[in-house]
C-alpha cells in the first residue's frame, strides 16, 4: 500500500506534461500580453482610468507593485509609465524565455513575479484567466518543467532524465484542477439556474458576453437545461472520472468542448484557451512515455556496456 | 541525492499547499487565525492558493456598463465609452474598472456605505478625469451607470424582454468639479 502511495506520488516521470503546461501557458499569456499592449500604461498607471492616489485603493496591500517599482526607479529619473513599460517589456521577454525552454527557472521565476506584480497593482481589472495564470506559473516556477521540449534540454544545460520532483509537481497540479472543479461544482450546484436551465439562457443574453443571437433557445429549454446539467456533470465528476484510463480520455474531450464552447459563444477568449489547456496538458501528456524511453535506453546502454565490456578492446580501454 | 533526500519534505509542503487550496476554495479566511494565518494569507496571494472558484456560480446576475456624455462649448451632447474595442480581453478588464462603480451595493453598515459612496465618486471622478483627456473640447461630462437585468425564460415568453436601467449618474464640469449627485 505504502510502496502504491509512493510510487503514484514519487515514481520518476518524465517532465513532458510540465513542459506541455509550460509552453501553452506562455502562449496564452503571450497573446493576452499582445490584446492588452494599448492599455497597459491605462491600467496600472496612476495617470491611467484610475488616476492619481485613487489607484493605491486597488493595490493589494503588502505585496509588489508598479507604484513600488516606479518610486524606486524615480530615484534615477525615469518616470512612472516609463517603469511600467519597461516591467511589461521584462514580463513579455520572460515568458518568451519560458515558452522557449531558455534559462527556464529563472525565466519562470520572473515571468510569475511580473505577473504577480501586475496583478496586484490594479486588482479591480483582475479575473479568472489572472487567478488561473497566477496559480500555474508559481507550480511551473517551483517545478522541473525545463526537463522536456526546452532549450535548456537542447542546449545540455538540463537533464531530460525522469525525475520524482515531475512526478510530484505533476501529482499537485493535477488535484489542485481537482479541487477547482469540484469546488466550482459544487457552488454552481448550489444555485436553481445550473439545473433548470436559465444559467446559460441568461449568460448568452449578456450584452458582455453576448457573441451570437441566441434568443431562439426559447424554443429549446431542454439545450440550456442539457448545457447546465452536463457543465455540472463534468465539474463535478472530474475528480473520479479524470484518473481511470478508460474515462480519461473523454473527460478530456469534455473540458476541451467546455472550455472552448465559453470562447466561441461568451468571447472569453484567453480565459477559455488556458483553461482548454490545462487539462490536456496534466492529464492528456503522459509522463510514462519519456519514462520507458528513458528506461529503455538505459537498458540498451546497460547491454551495450556489458556487451562492449567483454571486448577486450574497450575493457582494456576503459581500465 | 540531495533532492531524493528533499523529497519527503516537498511532499509534506505539497500536501500542505493543497490543504490551503481546499480552505481557499471553501472560503476560509486564514487571517482570521492570527499572525500564522497572516503569514498563510501572504503565501495564498503569492500562489493563488487562497482563492475561490465561484465562476458564475450559484448564477448569472446583472451587468454594468458606464457611458459618458460629453457636452461640449456649443452644448451639443456625444455618448461615448471608455472601451475601444482594441480586444475584448482590453474591453473585459475596463469593463472591470467601471463595474466599481456598482461594488459594494449591498453594504449594510453605514460605515461601509460611506466608504462605497466615497469610492464611487472617485472613481467616476478619475474616469471623468480621462474623457477629458481624450476629448478635449468637453465643457461638462457626465457618468452614466446603467444596469442590464436578464430575463428568464418564462418572462420572456410571456413578451418580458430585458434592458438597460440607469442606476448612477454623476456630472463633472471643467474646473469646477462635480456637480451632479448619484440617483
Amino acid at each position: 500500500m505504502i510502496s502504491n502511495v509512493t510510487r503514484f506520488f514519487l515514481a520518476p516521470a518524465s517532465a513532458k506534461p510540465l513542459a506541455a503546461l509550460r509552453i501553452g501557458l506562455a502562449l496564452t499569456l503571450l497573446a493576452q500580453a499582445y490584446f492588452l499592449r494599448l492599455e497597459i500604461l491605462e491600467l496600472f498607471s496612476s495617470t491611467g482610468y484610475l488616476q492619481g492616489a485613487l489607484i493605491h485603493s486597488f493595490h493589494i496591500p503588502g505585496t509588489p507593485t508598479t507604484s513600488m517599482f516606479a518610486a524606486w526607479m524615480s530615484r534615477l529619473s525615469l518616470s512612472e509609465d516609463l517603469t511600467i513599460l519597461l516591467l511589461g517589456g521584462a514580463y513579455v521577454l520572460s515568458l518568451v524565455f519560458m515558452g522557449l525552454g531558455l534559462y527556464t527557472r529563472a525565466s519562470s521565476v520572473v515571468a510569475w513575479f511580473l505577473h504577480w506584480t501586475l496583478m496586484n497593482s490594479n486588482d479591480s481589472t483582475n479575473y479568472g484567466a489572472d487567478l488561473f495564470a497566477q496559480v500555474f506559473l508559481f507550480y511551473l516556477m517551483l517545478s522541473p518543467a525545463g526537463g522536456a521540449w526546452s532549450l535548456d534540454v537542447y542546449l545540455g544545460r538540463t537533464s531530460p532524465a525522469p525525475t520524482s520532483a515531475a512526478r510530484l509537481s505533476l501529482r499537485i497540479m493535477q488535484f489542485h484542477l481537482c479541487i477547482m472543479y469540484l469546488a466550482s461544482g459544487i457552488e454552481k450546484a448550489s444555485g436553481l439556474q445550473w439545473w433548470n436551465g436559465q444559467l446559460l439562457w441568461r449568460a448568452l443574453s449578456m450584452p458582455i458576453y453576448k457573441q451570437y443571437e441566441m434568443s431562439w433557445l426559447i424554443d429549446y429549454p431542454f439545450l440550456t437545461q442539457l448545457g447546465g446539467w452536463s457543465t455540472l456533470l463534468f465539474e463535478l465528476g472530474y475528480i473520479i472520472f479524470i484518473w481511470p484510463r478508460r474515462t480519461r480520455r473523454f473527460w478530456i474531450l469534455a473540458m476541451i468542448s467546455l472550455h472552448l464552447g465559453i470562447v466561441v459563444f461568451m468571447g472569453l477568449g484567453i480565459f477559455g484557451v488556458l483553461m482548454a489547456m490545462l487539462t490536456p496538458a496534466l492529464f492528456g501528456v503522459s509522463p510514462e512515455k519519456g519514462v520507458l524511453a528513458a528506461r529503455e535506453c538505459a537498458a540498451t546502454t546497460s547491454n551495450l556496456q556489458r556487451g562492449l565490456a567483454a571486448s577486450p578492446l574497450v575493457s582494456s580501454s576503459a581500465t | 541525492m540531495q533532492t531524493s533526500r528533499m523529497l519527503p519534505i516537498l511532499t509534506l509542503l505539497g500536501a500542505v499547499h493543497l490543504m490551503l487550496v481546499i480552505a481557499g476554495a471553501s472560503y476560509i479566511d486564514l487571517s482570521e487565525f492570527g499572525p500564522v494565518g497572516n503569514a498563510l494569507n501572504y503565501y495564498g496571494e503569492m500562489s493563488g492558493s487562497n482563492k475561490s472558484y465561484g465562476f458564475f456560480a450559484p448564477g448569472v446576475g446583472a451587468q454594468a456598463r458606464t457611458r459618458f456624455e460629453v457636452i461640449d462649448a456649443a452644448g451639443k451632447s456625444t455618448l461615448v465609452s471608455l472601451e475601444r474595442s482594441s480586444s475584448h480581453e482590453a474591453d473585459l478588464r475596463i469593463n472591470n474598472i467601471t463595474g466599481q462603480l456598482t461594488a459594494n451595493d449591498g453594504e449594510e453598515d453605514t460605515d461601509d456605505q460611506d466608504a462605497a459612496r466615497d469610492l464611487r465618486r472617485s472613481v467616476a471622478a478619475s474616469l471623468a478625469g480621462k474623457v477629458f483627456g481624450r476629448y478635449r473640447g468637453a465643457q461638462a461630462v457626465i457618468v452614466r451607470v446603467d444596469e442590464f437585468n436578464p430575463v428568464d425564460m418564462p418572462e420572456y415568453r410571456q413578451g418580458l424582454r430585458p434592458k438597460w436601467e440607469e442606476i448612477y449618474q454623476a456630472k463633472f464640469v471643467q474646473d469646477t468639479g462635480i456637480m451632479g449627485v448619484p440617483l
